[in-house]
């Protein structure tokens, strides 16, 4: 008898979460290189603060994404090298919640590291960046790459080129995602006015809808024997 | 009328050799997997 | 679709090589390919008149539109090719894909270069990071990364899958190549195509003459229909002969 859908996913997501509670393993390693990717940025390019100004969601986002390949990758390796990956096609349960599980549990992490960078490039930059609108940003553009990068970390992952490839296939797909984010954060730190840049949240909105429902169809497929 | 004529060429230039390469790599490979065929249909019938 | 069993090269006719090998329709088209390039190129360089403000490296948009209305042609083959592959695992459809992917990446690389070449002297620039050819930019990448993926994994059947999923991802970056400017309006790659609202910072866009019409017609139909069905064509028979020469390697190495 098939366990529920959003039992199974459930299970899944809580497996992860309980894992990484007690490891602390990837929010620790995506944490350091999000902390360590903004200190190099902030050397290398040395903004006056109108440059800043311009600059400083490209860092964000640049920051964020390349956090959450490195996370990606580290939990569906994880998957793979523990024998999950084969125990969860073993189990009653439907294909596509295995995705949601992981899809949450990755988004999680995702945006705890975007979250946790606002404030600290508050302090390094000098600008405000804990705004609302940023926020909801932030949330609108985790979820899109997260779930690019969930479908093709499980398919990276069983190849031999594993976590080296999926950096070369995420990073085009999830540019749509990135181009939005990058110019909403940009328009909203800029403090300019809403009518000139509600346009990209918006796409973001679609963007993010119709990858979620894309990598649902296509997830049965990257998981199979 | 500006002198662009310069531009234009070297265009079609460049559109001859990206057709070129493109169909030359098809040629190509196709030569050498019909040699590959004959040599591997030489080395079955050795094993046979 | 018996029409994909015509596709495959006949193992009889490997007797003969080269073009006497050529299904007879395979003929034709070549052909008439050659014909229609060469006639769609005299349009563009002869019977169009010359662009007052730009002179004669405007004709280079005659390619420039024709290369990417091919290549988006080729990736809907893809898209196809990996949707059907997945329904089907008719591995005839994934060779389709592939050939899609390939062509099409030559086709977006000629869009790009040729677009290049004519921004030099109008803009006055080889590159700028404007979203047109920026997203333009990220296709070309995004079929590169096609190929990539598929010359990384040794697995016959994972390839075909993985492929099939990617490429059907990758179309994303087609249409948003395509809806870009009417998104971002403040784009200066000039809006040739559509309802084209006033663009103010369009630099280059350029009064269509009749001649220009018709030769714009013509030679985007010609490009977006025979030349990428042609290639794909080539492709996929070159496809079925790696499939051939994989199938005895298997067979002679495991003897």
């Amino acid at each position: 008898m098939n366990t529920p859908f959003f039992q199974a996913a459930w299970a899944i997501l809580r497996k992860d979460l309980q894992t990484e509670l007690r490891s602390r393993e990837l929010l620790s390693s995506m944490g350091l290189f999000a902390l360590l990717s903004i200190f190099i940025f902030s050397f290398a390019l040395e903004l006056d603060r109108i440059a800043r100004q311009e600059a400083i969601s490209g860092v964000l986002w640049v920051t964020v994404v390349f956090a959450s390949i490195l996370g990606l990758n580290r939990s569906l390796a994880m998957e793979r090298d523990q024998g999950n990956l084969d125990a969860m096609l073993l189990a009653p349960i439907n294909r596509t919640a295995i995705f949601l599980g992981k899809l949450i549990g990755n988004y999680l992490f995702a945006l705890t590291i975007g979250l946790l960078l606002l404030p600290v490039m508050t302090v390094l930059f000098n600008m405000s960046l804990i705004q609302p609108w940023l926020l909801l940003v932030l949330v609108l553009g985790t979820l899109g790459f997260s779930t690019v990068g969930t479908l093709l970390a499980t398919m990276t992952v069983q190849t031999r080129a594993r976590e080296s490839l999926l950096p070369i296939l995420m990073l085009p797909i999830a540019l749509p995602v990135v181009i939005a984010a990058v110019k909403a954060s940009t328009s909203i730190l800029n403090n300019v006015p809403m009518g000139d840049w509600i346009a990209w949240p918006q796409i973001l909105v679609v963007v993010d809808f119709v990858y979620l429902v894309l990598c649902f169809l296509l997830f049965e497929f990257v998981i199979e024997d | 009328m500006p002198d662009t004529q310069a531009y234009l060429i070297l265009g079609l230039a460049v559109t001859f050799a990206i057709m070129a390469l493109l169909i030359a790599s098809m040629i190509i490979r196709h030569r050498n997997l019909l040699k590959d065929i004959e040599l591997l249909e030489q080395l079955k019938d050795e094993n046979n | 679709m018996s029409a994909i069993g015509n596709l495959s090269s006949n193992p009889n006719q490997h007797a003969r090589s080269g073009i006497a090998a050529w299904p007879p329709l395979l003929r034709i088209l070549t052909l008439a390919t050659i014909i229609a390039v060469a006639i769609g190129l005299y349009l563009g360089l002869f019977y169009s008149g010359t662009d007052i403000d730009q002179g004669q490296v405007q004709r280079l948009f005659y390619i420039h539109l024709s290369a990417f209305t091919g290549a988006f042609i080729a990736f809907c083959g893809t898209v196809l090719g990996g949707v059907q592959y997945l329904r089907t695992r008719n591995v005839q459809w994934d060779s389709i894909a592939l050939a899609g992917a390939e062509v099409g990446l030559a086709l977006s690389i000629l869009n790009l270069v040729t677009g290049m070449i004519w921004a030099r002297p109008i803009w006055n620039t080889w590159w700028t990071w404007d979203p047109r050819l920026t997203s333009a930019a990220i296709m070309c990448l995004t079929y590169a990364a096609y190929l990539m993926l598929r010359s990384g994994i040794e697995n016959a059947e994972q390839r075909r899958r993985f492929a099939s999923i990617y490429g059907i991802l990758a179309i994303t970056t087609v249409i948003l190549t395509l809806m870009i400017t009417r998104i971002r309006p403040d784009t200066i790659h000039p809006v040739v195509i559509g309802p084209s609202v006033q663009n103010p910072n369009a630099e280059g866009a350029f009064e269509f003459s009749e001649r220009m019409s018709m030769t714009i017609g013509i030679n985007s139909a010609i490009w977006s229909t025979l030349v990428p069905v042609t290639l794909m064509w080539h492709r996929v028979r070159l496809q079925n002969l790696i499939e051939r020469v994989n199938a005895l390697k298997a067979e002679v190495l495991n003897k």
